[in-house]
């Protein structure tokens, strides 16, 4: 990454005295200035003499790498507001992407079941429970959505994020849709009920392998909701591919989708599983997905139809 | 004192009330012209399909629908002169009959409402609405040739039209603004007006407006001329999700090219960036949309949407004007031009709108919104002058 030259501190300090405090983490000045307006229009308020020792404290914040997610307490998650607070991964965009793709192609059914592993603020199941409902006015939704996490803390805001969703849509039947569970994936067996059998299964699981360039991931985000390579790919093999008809999980890279599609293709199983990869925006390798080419109650090779690219 | 007042002179009060109550202001009399063209048109129509029919050769289909057209706009030529003919006499005698007046005035109150809808009628057939007359707007702006001067206008103007709309009670939001360096000016700014039929008041801001001042940032104390441009696009559907979304999915994926800002690097948990910045690119009429405003990448691609479609039904829109226009062979109007419209003389406290030759001498009340009306009203009667007298200058073609 470039450094930033003194002449674009100085520069930047003329504009607001504030602002090369966030050009560490922003980069350009025109990035820092809509990054100082979203701090200074959203910054929870106080006193108001306060507040510019608020703004401060937070542009010192940013200059520490402190992500702008933990300060302001949301990021934006399609069209909803995701809480956010430290030890609990912020959502990214690249997620929101893919979740994004998936709704609009089930937002029509009404009694579609999910599961979703490593939940985190629970982004994925309430963003899909807020859309579905939202879309099936008429028709009630009355499908259900499973949240796991093994982070108690992660819980507890999934649970925050879904009561805050319950207040925004009329929400009498939420809780009978939406569930977050504790518990552990990788070393727990019982945590979801033995018979019950899912339609998908999302899942972003830790993926990074390496190390992590942004002092603001690294320094700030929990290192549980970040570390994690093959483990949770081989888990999906273990302990869930006969309990769902398709699943998607997002990856840091290819090596991820490639061990996927192997471990399918040999899977000792009555069932033939179809394995895509799909790229996001920025054409980075970001999900690999599948689905059972028959004894599917829903269509599935329609619902992924134009999701990525079938591997054979 | 004051009884005596009131006693003497009840008639002079009600009359000075009346004049200030109802007015009325006629149809442009070249319409009204064009308007008994048709109707000649008809008469002649009519004995032509007369003798048609005595021959035994019956009606055709074209004919039928012109004769359909030409009643209906005699009709309404009918209704009008005849409610325009009573207001005339109601009038009349209000000034020659002061016992009468009172009865008079009463009847005018009752029958002026008949007057204006057959006037509205009347104009309408002659002069079919604009396309996009009952929608809501958007406003962009851009500094042209003058450096920071021109971002400072731009500002200038950008507020002026917030004024407006704060002055008519009208919802507004500021879409997108990008600030200049020094913080004093805009580079861009798109102003949306949500209340419908603000695009048909608006439509005339489009164009180059120049100013002529001494800037604030000039020293030697040299007067300046600087420009910014506007454009006024209709705002073609809400921003409710499900239309957005539906709009997205009627380009196909070669048409469009959607980048957001954060090439580098793997991406997903390894960074945590706020850049939500959007390009959409237009390939088939080369527009691009940025949008960053929001912390949402979401909310600005269907920002960028919601732009990229008002500015393809604008287009479409001029490219179906230029072609008709093509067909009727008249000249380009002025109010056409994209060049200069107007002119903001702050040493002379004077606004001057170049198409109509409208000049105003109250700098600080247009811009403040109060007397921005006054603009507006005068390029919307020049516009429909220009129009009236094209269709007069059309006769025969229709
Ligand atoms: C990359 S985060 C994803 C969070 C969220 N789904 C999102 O997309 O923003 C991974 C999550 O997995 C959880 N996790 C890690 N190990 C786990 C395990 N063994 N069982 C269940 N959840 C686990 C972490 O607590 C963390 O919240």
């Amino acid at each position: 990454m470039p450094r930033i030259t003194p002449k674009t501190l100085l520069k930047a300090y003329r504009i607001n005295p504030l602002l090369p405090l966030l050009l560490p983490e922003c980069r350009t000045i025109d990035q820092a200035k809509i990054e100082y307006k979203w701090l200074s229009q959203e910054l929870p308020l106080k006193k108001k003499n306060y507040n510019n020792i608020r703004l401060l404290k937070a542009c010192q914040l940013r200059f520490r790498h402190y992500p702008l997610q933990y300060i302001l307490k949301t990021q934006p998650f399609g069209n909803i507001i995701i809480n956010c607070k430290p030890g609990v991964l912020i959502p990214r965009w690249e997620t929101e992407e893919w979740c994004l793709k998936l709704i609009s192609n089930v937002k029509i059914i009404n009694d579609l079941k999910v599961l979703d592993l490593c939940t985190g603020t629970g982004c994925i199941p309430i963003l899909l429970a807020h859309s579905l409902i939202s879309y099936q006015k008429n028709t009630n939704f009355k499908g259900q959505l499973i949240g796991v996490d093994v982070s108690p803390i992660a819980i507890d805001l999934a649970k925050e994020n879904s009561r805050q969703l319950a207040s925004n849509i009329d929400g009498t039947s939420l809780s009978s849709v939406l569930q977050f569970i504790q518990g552990d994936i990788l070393n727990q067996n019982n945590i979801i009920n033995k018979n019950a059998h899912f339609d998908i299964i999302t899942c972003n699981p830790p993926y990074i392998h390496n190390f992590i360039r942004a002092a603001s991931v690294r320094c700030y985000e929990p290192k549980l909701a970040l570390y994690g390579n093959l483990i949770f790919y081989q888990n999906l093999i273990d302990k869930w591919i006969n309990r769902t008809d398709s699943f998607i999980y997002e990856v840091g890279d290819m090596n991820q989708v490639q061990f996927l599609y192997q471990k399918l293709k040999t899977l000792n199983s009555k069932d033939t599983w179809k394995v895509g990869f799909a790229k996001d925006s920025n054409d980075q390798v970001r999900c690999v997905y599948g689905y059972k080419s028959n004894n599917t109650r829903l269509p599935m090779n329609h619902i992924f139809e134009k999701f990525g690219q079938i591997l054979c | 004192m004051c009884k005596n007042i009131f006693r003497i002179n009840p008639i002079l009060l009600f009359k000075r009330f009346h004049s200030q109550d109802i007015t009325f202001k006629p149809l442009n009399p070249s319409l009204i012209l064009r308007a008994s063209k048709f109707q000649e048109e008809l008469t002649r129509l009519e004995s032509l399909m007369a003798q048609n029919n005595n021959s035994g050769g019956g009606f055709n289909v074209e004919q039928q629908k012109k004769y359909a057209k030409l009643c209906s706009i005699t009709d309404a030529l009918k209704e009008y002169q005849a409610n325009y003919e009573q207001f005339k006499e109601l009038e009349e005698m209000v000034k020659q009959d002061p016992t009468l007046s009172e009865d008079a005035e009463e009847e005018i109150k009752e029958i002026y409402p008949n007057l204006e809808k057959s006037k509205q009628l009347l104009f309408h057939k002659l002069l079919p609405p604009h396309p996009f007359a009952d929608k809501s707007c958007l406003l962009e702006l851009r500094p042209g040739v003058g450096g920071t001067e021109a971002m400072i206008f731009a500002q200038d103007l950008l507020n002026m039209y917030i004024n407006y709309a704060h002055h008519k009670k009208w919802a507004y939001r500021v879409v997108s603004e990008t600030e200049n360096e020094q913080g004093n000016g805009i580079v861009e700014a798109i102003l949306a007006i949500d209340e419908p039929g603000s695009y048909d008041r608006m439509k005339f801001e489009s164009g180059v407006h120049r100013v002529q001042r001494i800037p604030a940032t000039e020293t030697k104390g040299r007067t300046h001329t600087s420009t910014a441009a506007v454009v006024v696009l209709p705002q073609m559907g809400g921003e409710d999700e499900r239309e957005t979304d539906a709009y997205e999915r009627t380009f196909k994926p070669e048409e469009i090219r959607i980048d957001v800002m954060r090439a580098r690097g793997k991406g997903g948990q390894h960074v945590n960036t706020t850049d939500s910045a959007v390009r959409l690119t237009h390939y088939p009429s080369g527009i691009v949309v940025s949008m960053q405003d929001e912390r949402s990448q979401h909310k600005n691609k269907a920002k960028a949407f919601g732009i990229l479609r008002a500015k393809l039904a604008e287009l479409e829109r001029k490219e179906k004007e230029e072609k008709a226009r093509k067909a009727r062979t008249d000249q380009v109007t002025s109010t056409d031009r994209s060049d200069k419209i107007r002119t903001y003389n702050y040493p002379q406290n004077r606004i001057t709108d170049h198409r109509c030759n409208f000049s105003i001498l109250d700098m600080e009340s247009v811009m403040n919104g109060q007397k921005f009306d006054a603009l507006i009203d005068s390029m919307e009667k020049y516009d429909n002058d220009i129009k009236a007298k094209q269709l007069l200058n059309n006769v025969g073609q229709n």
